[in-house]
């Protein structure tokens, strides 16, 4: 945990007027919503420290308000709420065409609650009590999405690369990639600490009428892997046989 | 099991019955309503038999009236009768039948007169009592041969197809009521037979079936409702306890506390999963493919083998492999034993998994202890623990949950050359 005396509220810097989806930020503007005002404390205080602005609300009516008023960046949405089923409020927003990412949180989560969670249009599922860790983690995963505010500038470990740009540093220092190399760096980055498996990254690295059997991709990793190590840099790409492959920061 | 006897069958066959002895019935039936007392009869007969004897006589050389011997030898019934034939009012017979025949005064009481017309004028027959036996046994060929069998072979020729067509229609609200006990799922909560339109024989057995049915669910809703407050009550001060140790700076004591937390979080989650596989309110209808719902399983676990340094390793076909059945629960129980591969295998042990077409099948299989064949059936046993098992000890409950769950088959068998290979062979899709 990073604690600093000289702690700034990530909300005093996003400017209140500027929408979500600005691709320079890389702070996100989130609403939680949350009864238990201890879980809500910490969640707000361990994002906070991840440089994001929180907006806690405590039950359905004032997160549909807070909801329709501000464009937020993900919504961490506990669904079980003093006054209302989560699950409504979230089929409501997806009815009305709002596609703001939501975690769903529940103390529920059995085998099919699962489902019906992520029927109602959630993003990812946790369940109650969860780590901060798992929670910061998914968090990290939805915003590093194409589009998303982390989408941009992707960092893990001493790596930082710009998708738009399309560089990469280690520790700092600009290294040369080919470009399929980093379409699946790219990936496996949005993807931290995830499976990806072999179809996406063999989607990411080459178009759909290149035809390549999966020992050129497999050599593609590899090259990878090589060239990550050679530059210094504190991430494993670990391969699981007739799956795919993960990233794993330091 | 034996044959079900058939209702239609049945009601054939007794209706066959109550035909066949319909007429011992009908018998008395007929003498009781029949206005011919036997006496009549007889004389009945008696006209008839002199309807025939008439035209028989003839007049003989002296043109006096002889007794046609041959003609009433010829009709037997006739020949066993007696009679005398007298002419106009003359009281000395003319005919005997038998020629010897003696006329005592006690035989009038039992006598029938009767007139015919002959080419000699009027002639009075009197027939003494031919006893009564003939006059039975005619009657009952008469009537029962030639006016009621007839009748009664219709009636069963027409009874038969009827029988039939009434039995199957009167039933068919019964194949209705069958159809929708067979689409019942109990525990999803829509379990209730359509008592609107029911014949009123079956209204009795509907309304039982649904007051069956309605206390089942209840219990059900009860055991969810039980398991989600449960669920709720126990995770969210457990995650409020999480949250506010995470604000605690880590030390040895935090970090002990931390693991504690974790370990009975994963207890309740695994608890709440055996709960709700025992309530059987899951939809096993669905096609799941298995190759998918392995893989997303190895991927979820991949984290965490990683972390204990062990490797992942799937071997599934490049096609779908279709099955019926729940894919979360196949999922959680293919998670439970890649968990459980995992925790039991060496640093730089591989778990191999492998999705199989034939069956289709799961293994899991890792390079750990292995299990001695003493305890292959213990450890699905709830809460056993072997060898100090670091799980749970619901890992391995829930997976033969899911596999009773799927009529599936599950076996352990030794891994070469060290550890265990899990195999769950499914139905058919």
């Amino acid at each position: 945990m990073r604690k600093s005396d000289a702690f700034v509220d990530p909300c005093d810097l996003l400017d209140p007027e500027e929408g979500a989806g600005a691709v320079s930020r890389l702070s996100a503007r989130i609403l939680l919503v949350e009864d238990d005002p201890i879980i809500a404390g910490a969640v707000r205080e361990n994002l906070s420290f991840d440089g994001h602005c929180v907006d806690w609300v405590a039950d359905a009516r004032r997160a549909g308000t807070a909801f329709a008023e501000t464009r937020y960046d993900l919504v961490i949405l506990d669904l079980s709420l003093p006054d209302a089923d989560g699950l409504d409020l979230l089929r409501r927003w997806r009815a009305a065409e709002r596609a703001t990412p939501v975690i769903a949180v529940t103390a529920r989560g059995s085998i099919e609650d699962r489902i019906q969670g992520l029927d109602a249009g959630a993003d990812d599922y946790l369940v109650k009590p969860f780590e901060m860790r798992e929670l910061l983690a998914r968090v990290r995963a939805i915003l590093r999405r194409p589009g998303g505010v982390l989408g941009r500038l992707l960092s893990l470990g001493n790596l930082e690369l710009d998708s738009v740009r399309r560089t990469l540093k280690v520790a700092g220092r600009r290294i040369n990639i080919p470009r399929r190399e980093l379409a699946t760096l790219e990936l496996l980055m949005r993807n931290a600490q995830r499976v990806v498996e072999r179809e996406a990254a063999m989607r990411a690295a080459y178009s759909a009428d290149e035809h390549v059997s999966s020992n050129v991709l497999e050599a593609n990793l590899s090259r990878l892997r090589q060239r990550l190590e050679t530059a210094g840099a504190n991430v494993q790409i670990h391969t699981i046989r007739g799956l795919g492959y993960m990233l794993q920061g330091a | 099991m034996a044959r079900p006897r058939s209702i239609t069958g049945g009601l054939m066959a007794r209706i066959a019955v109550v035909f066949a002895l319909s007429p011992l019935i009908a018998i008395p039936v007929l003498l009781l309503i029949d206005d011919e007392t036997p006496d009549l009869r007889i004389e009945q007969d008696m006209e008839e038999q002199a309807d025939v004897l008439a035209p028989l006589l003839a007049p003989d050389a002296q043109g006096k009236i002889a007794l046609p011997v041959a003609a009433i030898q010829a009709k037997p019934v006739l020949a066993q009768l007696r009679f005398a034939i007298y002419n106009g009012g003359s009281n000395t017979p003319v005919v005997r039948w038998p020629a010897d025949l003696v006329l005592h005064n006690w035989d009038y009481h039992d006598s029938y007169d009767t007139f015919r017309a002959s080419r000699f004028g009027p002639l009075r027959i009197l027939f003494l009592s031919p006893g009564k036996s003939a006059g039975w046994v005619d009657w009952l060929e008469d009537e029962l041969l030639t006016e009621f069998f007839p009748v009664l072979a219709i009636m069963l020729v027409l009874a038969m197809p009827l029988t039939v067509y009434s039995v199957r229609r009167s039933l068919a609200p019964m194949r209705r009521v069958a159809v929708e006990v067979a689409s019942l799922e109990p525990g999803l909560g829509k379990a209730k037979l359509t008592e609107a339109g029911a014949p009123l024989e079956l209204v009795p057995l509907i309304s039982a079936i649904n007051r069956g049915l309605e206390r089942i669910e209840t219990v059900f809703a009860a055991q969810r409702h039980f398991s989600a407050v449960v669920a709720h009550e126990l995770r969210s001060p457990l995650a409020a306890l999480s949250a506010s140790l995470e604000l605690q700076p880590v030390n040895g004591h935090s970090a002990e506390i931390r693991n504690k937390l974790r370990g009975m979080s994963k207890l309740i989650g695994q608890l709440l999963v055996h709960s709700e596989l025992s309530s059987r309110r899951l939809k096993l209808d669905r096609i799941a493919d298995l190759r998918k719902v392995v893989g997303e399983a190895v991927a979820d676990e991949t984290p965490e083998a990683v972390k204990r340094g062990v490797s992942l390793e799937l071997n599934a076909p490049e096609k779908r492999v279709p099955l019926r059945g729940s894919a979360p629960a196949i999922a959680t129980a293919v998670r439970n034993l890649i968990e459980n591969a995992v925790r039991h295998s060496p640093k730089h042990g591989v778990v191999t998994i492998t999705v199989g077409v034939e069956g289709p099948s799961i293994e899991v299989a890792d390079m750990g202890s292995g299990i001695p064949p003493d305890q292959r059936e213990a450890v699905f046993t709830p809460f056993w623990r072997g060898a100090d098992s670091p799980g749970t000890g619901l890992g391995l409950a829930i997976v033969r949950q899911m596999v009773e769950l799927h009529n599936a088959r599950i076996t352990i068998r030794d891994n070469l050359p060290v550890g265990t290979v899990f195999r769950i062979v499914f139905q058919p899709e």
